[in-house]
């Protein structure tokens, strides 16, 4: 045995590490939504919830008692998950599109978005799992007290040991505290919860390794030959041919449905599904997984028959067995695996069945009554959240007494097969929602409805062996003592057992009903409408079905509901992206149906009908443009229009390129063109330079005047040599990506005084005069000074050497406005001919009349430069005579 | 994209047609060839069998989903899932 302190002490420091990665899971999650707990792996390692503590205890006791036969469980869900290409991907793809929120969910909003169907499948969600919440409770509880029985743990799981109803209790206490804290922090748009994933996860893992380990020593230590591993051996394992009739079959039928409708698995494989990839990988892994954890479910079984005294419950063998060889830590490590199971199926399960009580029962009933509290958004959505912690303590404690009241009979024992039994029922309306447009919401309750009963009465209650509402007699003689209606051989149909039995009726009845109901009927136009969205959701979605559906509705209202039900700052950003919408006061269709849809994704396609109808005061849908939408014609136009789509875009892409080759070679030719300017004009200087030198060096006997005079003009020509270089270096410096500059604060007014100042000389000669009209007070802007008074220099300089009026005269006026420093440099000469106006800003151009040789580079390096302190510059449009250019640059606000 | 096209076809028949071969595989009259009787000191064949299948089936998923995966990554448009 271990001391109890030391389990318990490891339980809770193993939750502790649950609550850690729940914890910084959630928090990563919210900084970055598409990290790696939105990888394929933890998707796929969600996804094995599917095994509980009755995979992990129970299929060893199958292994024992029927041999194969626990195998079926595994591969119906393999089967379902290697062909998600046919079922799986179209589920999986509605959910994500329209953010269906539970099985219920999915199923109400196909058919009309009925609430009655809803609320039904929640109500048969919850009886026929709270059986199975108790199964697991009762698990941990029985295995606690195996490993810390007194007398050793092959006494305790030899005899049958009263249960221990105050672990259970404390555990169901320590499992609600954690679905609440981390599966209803928040109403969140999709239901998703990464923490809780994440926590699961890892419970997945350590359930894995847990049993792959405690497998793998059995196999090493215990099984030896062949011969001597299967003495024992069951005789369904030696001669299987009985093993594979109708009730393989209908195992692998039962699981693979299963897998698909059981709520905690529609929670992780379609609400917490992300991406297509997710599911792809998961079609693979999670068979994988499967096929691990059952790889050493013979070998445990076979040495626990070889080693354990007889008597022993083979469900207690993957515990029994290590502690019966002394081997401690490979019973806790088992007991860990089994705790981990147990745990995450309840956590799901009670998060996926929170959602559907609040979003189908008790939404529905607060809104038919007028419940939901008024008033603040606040109040509202305080209210879902307590309804939705509510119902986890509602239905972990139902499991809770549910197992303290089946305490004395075998009633749980089978419970596994008989709860899936029960929650399949929905797949009929399921699969017939995916593919067939006739369903209406009639079929599907009828269906439903006849399922569960038939479920109730010929599987679930005779569970109980007489001890719940149907009696021993009735069990054993049938209803009113009619033979006919024995609920193990209804019809008398006495060929099967009582569980491919109740399968085969409720499955039969449940689909002839549908059928047969739904042929009676038209759908209605909304249910017709639905089946469109869901049976061709891998269609290419047309405007035109936003058209179906006319309504009615003012701006006001429907903010008003938002507001209330998903808070003010999300329904700020839905009414953003329909900004100019929200100055009309009717709301365009569109807006409606994208307030509902975002409802949906929070209270369920049924309530949030059922919200937006209250302020919807004129609906019609146009049953022709349905018709015509499903119709032949209607695919195939919605395929050439995409096509034409395509090839609009393709045209496009080719204007684009020819436009910029355009550009390209106009400005190769402009590159020739500057290039052989600057050879000239570097060579003219050359030429000087050389000339005059080579006239000093020959004639040694030059008067003293004309030396100087020779080596003042090689001087002069040098300079211009030296600033036609800066100029064309300038150039290349400010490409982008080049050096960055020193950012000061500073005040503009500076660098202009000091550009003015540089000018001066300048301007004396040419005989103009520079007059300030204004100055900006107390603007300070952000960049490098010398580069910005280098741009006024350069476009003073402009307007003093390009002014041909007689007196010239520069105006500069400075000033701010709101965030911007302005500069205007005004000059009264002949101003820009209109066709130059682009162009003198383009790199390499020089003027048409220019009479001053530049190379056409001040300008385009102005302009960089005052882009790089995130401002313009350009020309102003007035016709005042001259040319002005103005500055603008952002002030910079400490 | 052409010479594509016909994978895809290709593609898309396996992966329909990869869970009723695993049905057909797993259940009767398939499974009876290899459900007789055992002789003594022998593993069961059914259990090689069973467990050999399931491996078989995951590897092909395995493979089909890395093809598929390969096609839809190349194929921007097709991201969305759409067939």
């Amino acid at each position: 045995m271990l001391p109890a302190n030391l389990v318990v002490l490891v339980c809770l420091a193993y939750v502790a590490v649950l609550f850690v990665v729940a914890f910084v899971g959630d928090r990563r999650a919210r900084k970055n939504p598409a990290g790696w707990l939105s990888s394929p792996l933890v998707y796929t390692l969600s996804i094995s919830i599917y095994c509980t503590s009755w995979t992990f205890f129970g299929s060893v006791g199958s292994a024992a008692k029927n041999g194969l036969e626990f195998a079926t469980i595994y591969l119906g869900p393999t089967i379902v998950f290697v062909g998600w290409w046919i079922f799986l991907r179209k589920l999986v793809t509605i959910g994500r599109t329209y953010h269906t929120t539970s099985i219920a969910d999915l199923i109400s909003a196909r058919f009309g978005k009925n609430p009655a169907l809803g609320a039904m499948i929640t109500v048969l969600a919850l009886v026929a799992i709270t059986p199975y919440i108790a199964l697991q409770l009762k698990a941990i509880s029985a295995s606690f007290q195996v490993i810390t029985f007194p007398a050793g743990a092959v006494a305790a799981a030899a005899g049958s040991l009263e249960p221990d109803f105050a672990i259970a209790f404390w555990l169901a206490a320590g499992l609600c505290v954690f679905s609440i804290i981390f599966g209803v922090r928040n109403i969140d748009v999709n239901e998703r919860h990464h923490g809780v994933i994440a926590a699961i996860a890892l419970e997945a893992l350590v359930k894995l390794v847990a049993f792959l380990v405690v497998g793998l020593w059995v196999y090493l230590a215990l099984s030896g030959t062949p011969e001597e591993m299967f003495r024992n051996a069951p005789v369904s394992l030696l001669n299987p041919q009985q093993s594979f009739g109708e009730r393989w079959v209908a195992l692998c039928f039962l699981s693979g449905a299963a897998v698909i409708c059981l709520p905690r698995q529609f929670q992780v494989t379609v609400v917490e599904n992300s991406s297509e990839e997710q599911l792809r990988t998961a079609s693979w892994m999670f068979p994988l997984y499967l096929f691990l954890i059952n790889l050493f479910v013979i070998p445990i079984a076979m040495a626990g028959l070889n080693f354990l005294p007889e008597g022993t419950d083979p469900d207690l063998f993957v515990l029994a067995l290590p502690m019966a060889e002394g081997q401690g830590s490979l019973g806790l490590l088992a007991f860990l695996g089994g705790f981990s199971s147990a745990t995450s199926m309840v956590i799901v399960s009670s998060i996926a069945l929170s959602t559907m009580i609040s979003n189908h029962i008790i939404m529905p009933i607060a809104m038919r009554f007028s419940m939901v509290p008024t008033g603040s958004s606040q109040n509202v959505r305080s209210f879902i959240l307590v309804t939705r912690r509510l119902s986890i303590i509602f239905i972990v404690f139902l499991g809770f007494v549910y197992f303290w009241i089946s305490r004395t009979s075998d009633a749980l024992a089978s419970i596994g097969l008989i709860s899936f039994c029960g929650l399949i029922q929905p797949l009929p309306a399921l699969v017939a929602g995916l593919y067939w447009r006739r369903a209406t919401h009639g079929g599907a309750i009828a269906g439903l409805g006849a399922g569960f009963l038939i479920w109730c009465y010929t599987l679930f209650l005779p569970s109980f062996e007489g001890a719940f509402v149907l009696s021993s007699d009735v069990i054993e003689h049938g209803l009113f003592g009619w033979s006919w209606l024995r609920p193990h051989a209804l019809f008398g149909l006495e060929a099967f057992d009582p569980l491919v039995h109740a399968l085969f009726w409720s499955m039969a009845v449940n689909s002839a009903l549908l059928i047969g109901v739904s042929l009676l009927r038209e759908p209605t136009p909304l249910t017709r409408f639905q089946a469109t969205l869901f049976i061709d959701i891998f269609r290419r979605q047309t405007e035109s079905e936003l058209g179906v559906i006319r309504r009615t509705a003012r701006v006001s209202d429907l903010r008003q509901i938002a507001d209330r039900i998903l808070g003010p700052s999300e329904a700020v950003q839905l009414f953003e992206h329909g900004a100019a919408a929200e100055k009309a006061v009717i709301a365009s269709d569109e807006l409606i149906s994208q307030v509902e849809q975002r409802l949906a994704a929070n209270v369920g396609a049924a309530s949030a009908r059922s919200l937006v109808s209250r302020v919807v005061t004129d609906e019609t849908i146009s049953v022709d443009e349905l018709k015509r939408l499903a119709g032949e014609a209607e695919q195939i136009r919605a395929y050439s229009a995409e096509l034409e789509r395509k090839s609009r875009q393709i045209e496009a892409t080719a204007a684009e390129l020819a436009e910029a080759n355009e550009r390209l070679r106009e400005i190769d030719v402009r590159k020739d063109e500057f290039l052989s300017q600057v050879s000239h004009e570097v060579r003219t200087p050359m030429t000087s330079i050389r000339s005059f030198s080579e006239i000093l060096l020959n004639n040694r006997d030059l008067d003293e005047t004309r030396k100087l005079h020779f080596l003042g003009i090689i001087q002069s020509e040098s300079f211009r040599l030296t600033r036609l270089l800066d100029g064309i270096l300038d150039m290349n410096l400010m490409e982008p990506g080049m050096q960055p500059w020193e950012a000061t604060s500073f005040d503009p007014e500076d660098a202009l005084d000091q550009a003015i100042a540089t000018c001066e000389p300048l301007a004396r000669a040419a005989g103009a005069s520079i007059i300030r009209r204004r100055r900006a007070r107390n603007a300070r802007i952000m960049g490098s000074r010398d580069q910005l008074a280098q741009v006024f220099i350069n476009l003073i300089s402009n307007s003093i050497k390009h002014n041909s009026n007689a007196e010239p005269e520069i105006a500069i006026s400075g000033g701010t406005r709101k965030t911007v420093y302005e500069l205007r440099i005004a000059d009264n000469g002949q101003g820009i001919p209109e066709r130059d106006r682009d162009q003198i800003f383009q790199k390499f151009y020089r003027g048409q009349q220019t009479r001053h040789r530049g190379v056409g580079l001040g300008l385009p390096i102005s302009r960089q430069i005052v882009e790089r302190f995130g401002g313009e510059l350009g020309l102003s449009d007035a016709k005042i005579g001259g040319a002005e250019f103005i500055v603008r640059l952002p002030l910079h606000q400490p | 994209m052409a010479s594509e096209e016909p994978d895809r076809q290709g593609l898309r028949d396996a992966a329909t047609i990869l869970p009723f071969a695993a049905a057909a595989l797993l259940a009767p009259p398939l499974i009876w060839i290899f459900a007789g009787p055992t002789e003594p000191g022998r593993v069961p064949l059914i259990v090689i069998y069973i467990f050999g299948i399931w491996a078989v089936i995951i590897l092909a998923a395995f493979l089909l989903a890395r093809r598929i995966g390969r096609l839809t990554d190349h194929d921007p448009q097709r991201r969305d899932g759409g067939p």
